[in-house]
């Protein structure tokens, strides 16, 4: 995939080319927040189930950049390496991304959701929609801390208490403006 | 009417909108004058809120000897006979006080002969102050103008309130651009249509356009181009309402498809209203207030420097 090749979500997230992960991400909070129920910029321009198509585009646009961003680098004429660099946790905030944080995590390690999911017996499903905060979709706040910080731990990451507190915060910041 | 000679300078119009009534489109309008007039410019305010006008109040002319009645009365002749000098050097007023209540709407002909003779007054800079509502006045004149500022305040009644009148001025504006582009009826009944085609947004409109018949629709988009209106959030109290003049930008680029210029907003500052008290401008009575640095900076950008 070519940066080229999404233009169209560039586009939607008001993104500029080159964009960094980070930007995506505000770009992506920024969107969700303007079609968010309730939205005093939007709300009288769109009706509800406008609204709610243009966050199904968001989220889909969101999704697919990041998997471009995320994917290995490959230089021209290189062969894909046996062990290829994996995406870089370093320039993605925890604060910002936790549930982004998690996935680059687990790209890192090359951790597959089969193997995680039979460790800490959470469902595939969840793992995803935990890492792609998708919050509509995730459980209860105490089945949620618990399924996080399993989840970092998991992936080792070394303060799991902390990242299941951002997350929980951003899950509850979601619930309050939806 | 005199001959313009080549060299003289068309004034720059600015008109001051948004639909709402109270969220300070007459503070500001009059801010924004004494702000220019400080840097030497010549600048007429007009008070085109004939059914509540105030500026002269705003400005400390209690009692206007000559007003805009005057002129549609044909009291006197021309519109620069209606001026009325302020306190303030390089500022006048055109007041709409005592305007006789069935002047709240304009004939056309009698907006027509505003327009028209606005652009003959002898000033660099005009600011209209419109009324509240989407009305063809407030509208035309919001038209009219080089410069078409919404101001808006975090509620959602003016927000509404400013979308719908955007609306009004962005479809009239389009038949305007879709008779003079030479599209004729065809275009117009597309627009009386476009509900039954499903089309829900001035942007959805212009990409049906342009599928059927690319070459008006060109034309047509280069005209909406210019449309592009300027956006002041006024009485921010707070973070979140920050955020609404770009958030605002965002929508209105998806919905109308064109671009709107954030002006920036201006802080709910207690100066305002203890300087209307004072019959004083806020410009004067509290130059430090958080309202006058926001307002010099809106100026720079409406100026372009
Ligand atoms: N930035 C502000 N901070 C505090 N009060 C304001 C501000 N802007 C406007 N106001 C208040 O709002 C009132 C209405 O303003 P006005 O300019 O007359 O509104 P409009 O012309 O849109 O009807 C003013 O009397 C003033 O007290
Ligand atoms: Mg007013």
């Amino acid at each position: 995939m070519d940066e080229t090749d999404l233009q169209d979500e560039f586009q939607l997230l008001k993104l500029e080319s080159g964009a960094t992960l980070k930007e995506v991400e505000r770009a992506y909070q920024r969107m969700k927040a303007l079609y968010a129920e309730n939205s005093l910029a939007s709300y009288s321009l769109f009706d509800e189930e406008e609204r709610c198509a243009k966050l199904v585009v968001i989220e889909r646009a969101y999704e697919r950049i990041v998997q471009f961003l995320l994917q290995p680098k490959r230089h021209a004429g290189e062969e894909p390496a046996a062990q290829c660099p994996k995406r870089e946790t370093d320039d993605i905030d925890m604060n910002l991304a936790p549930g982004l944080y998690l996935c680059a995590v687990r790209e890192k390690t090359g951790r597959s959701f089969q193997e995680l999911s039979a460790q800490t017996k959470i469902g595939r499903t969840h793992m995803e929609n935990i890492e792609a905060e998708r919050f509509e979709k995730l459980p209860a706040p105490v089945y949620l801390r618990g399924f996080v910080l399993e989840y970092a731990k998991a992936l080792g990451i070394g303060d799991a208490e902390e990242i299941a507190r951002i997350y929980l915060e951003r899950f509850q910041q979601f619930r309050a403006t939806a | 009417m005199m001959p313009i000679s080549p060299d003289k300078i068309l004034p720059k119009v600015w008109a001051i909108g948004g639909g709402k009534g109270g969220v300070g489109k007459s503070v500001i309008t009059s801010s924004l004058g004494i702000a220019l007039a400080r840097k030497g410019k010549r600048c007429v305010l007009l008070d085109a809120d004939l059914g509540g006008a105030n500026l002269h109040t705003l400005m400390g002319v209690p009692y206007p000897k000559r007003t805009l009645t005057d002129f549609l009365l044909r009291k006197v002749s021309s519109l620069n006979d209606a001026l009325m000098p302020t306190s303030m050097p390089n500022l006048s007023l055109i007041s709409g006080s005592r305007a006789m209540l069935e002047m709240g709407n304009l004939h056309n002909a009698q907006k027509t002969k505003i327009i028209r003779q606005l652009f003959d007054l002898d000033a660099d800079y005009i600011l209209l102050d419109l009324g509240a509502g989407s009305t063809f006045n407030s509208l035309d004149f919001f038209l009219a103008a080089h410069e078409r500022v919404m101001v808006v305040v975090p509620t959602p009644t003016s927000i509404e309130n400013a979308y719908h009148f955007l609306k009004a001025a962005y479809y009239r504006q389009l038949k305007h651009a879709i008779r003079s582009a030479g599209a004729g009826k065809d275009l117009e009944s597309y627009l009386e249509e476009k509900v039954s085609l499903g089309i829900r947004s001035p942007a959805q409109f212009m990409e049906h356009l342009s599928e059927r018949i690319p070459k008006a629709a060109m034309a047509i988009r280069k005209v909406m181009q210019d449309f592009s209106p300027r956006l002041i959030v006024n009485q921010v109290q707070n973070m979140e309402e920050i955020s609404l003049g770009d958030q605002m930008v965002v929508a209105c680029r998806d919905f109308f498809g064109i671009e709107m210029g954030y002006l920036g907003n201006v802080k709910s500052d207690e100066c305002v209203l203890r300087a209307i008290q004072m019959r004083r401008p806020v410009l004067e009575a509290f130059p430090g207030s958080p309202f006058v640095s926001a307002i010099n900076g809106i100026t720079r950008r409406l100026v372009g420097d």
